[in-house]
């Protein structure tokens, strides 16, 4: 009989390797933003379009999804190196994945990484990647009560982007109901209502995310 | 279902520790799962069985526990929660140092520990 005293933290492992990326970012001078949201709320149209609007900068982009090459697909037509992640049984991205997708990714001369996490509000909070910064991607169409619903990811990200705010009405959602939401949540959480369809508000968020480079 | 994922990472260093003593049968495990730690207990415990399926540790028992909750404040005052909390998400967003009034945050609680196998 053995009894094997171990008293190990599980997460540990995931914590460690999210450390590690953060360093291979920092050496590489690279500020990588992990943007979450649920299916459907706007990540891979998001990063189009950023990739379209930020023509001053070099981006990469890691596509995470459960099984198809579909959104790494559509982000390499803006001629961006690309490497797609799939989970598999996984219901988000974990630093482990992140660090093997890492190895495929010319990192030197980035000046800014995206990974786009799976789709789902609730598993990617506890998995940290190594991202400077964590964006949340919600859209009207979810409801506008999904921020009440799923306070820890506001809790814990740094911004929240409101999208599809040009439908908000046909959906009957409340879009200053979901910033007070947000706000309340997570009172130092920038939240930024936009319609990344019609480029509105976008802008804004552009203007954030140089700026938390600068501060980096 | 992130419980799908931990499970993965428990039996994955339980088998390592198992083999490490030659073991040809896990038989307990004790985990202690903080508070914070957003874990579903029944979906984890699910999960543990179906991913130690077909190795030594299938028919293993788990023994669940807890763990304390920690807070600190700007000012480094730390502070243990000793009340149990059923509002996870209200307690998260109502963080306050009870000594100096602060906005706290956690420090401990958010743990998962595998603390003990027992093997043969």
């Amino acid at each position: 009989m053995h009894d094997i005293s171990l008293n190990r933290d599980v997460m540990v492992i995931h914590k460690a390797l999210a450390a590690k990326n953060r360093k291979l970012f920092d050496d590489n001078k690279v500020f990588a933003v992990n943007i979450m949201g649920a299916v459907g709320s706007g990540k891979t149209a998001l990063i189009e379009l950023l990739c379209d609007k930020m023509k001053e900068v070099k981006i990469g982009v890691i596509a995470g999804d459960v099984i198809s090459e579909v959104d790494a697909k559509r982000l390499r037509k803006k001629k961006k190196p690309v490497v797609g992640i799939n989970t598999g049984k996984e219901c988000h991205l974990d630093a482990h994945l992140v660090d093997h997708a890492l190895e495929k990714l010319p990192l030197a001369g980035l000046d800014f990484l995206f990974i786009e996490n799976v789709g789902n509000l609730i598993c990617p909070v506890d998995f940290e990647l190594g991202s400077h910064l964590n964006v949340v991607v919600v859209s009207v169409s979810e409801g506008d009560d999904t921020i009440e619903k799923h306070p820890a990811i506001f809790l814990t990200a740094d911004a929240a982007l409101i999208n599809k705010i040009d439908i908000a009405k046909a959906v009957d959602a409340n879009v200053d109901k979901m910033v007070a939401d947000a706000k309340k949540i997570n009172p130092g959480l920038q939240v930024i209502p936009v319609s990344i369809k019609k480029d509105v508000g976008v802008d804004d968020f552009i203007r954030w995310l140089k700026d938390a480079r600068g501060k980096n | 279902m992130h419980e799908y994922g931990i499970a993965k990472d428990v039996i994955s260093h339980v088998l390592v520790e198992a083999d490490r003593y030659k073991a040809s049968e896990v038989k307990q495990i004790k985990l202690d799962v903080g508070p914070l730690a957003m874990v579903n207990k029944d979906q984890l415990m699910f999960c543990l069985k179906a991913v130690s399926k077909d190795t030594i540790a299938e028919g293993m028992s788990v023994e669940l526990g807890s763990l304390p909750v920690e807070i600190i404040c700007p000012e480094k005052h730390v502070f243990q929660i000793d009340k149990p909390i059923d509002d996870v998400f209200r307690f998260l967003t109502s963080l306050r140092c009870p000594i100096c009034g602060d906005k706290a945050s956690i420090k401990s609680g958010r743990e998962i520990i595998l603390k003990e196998i027992t093997a043969i």
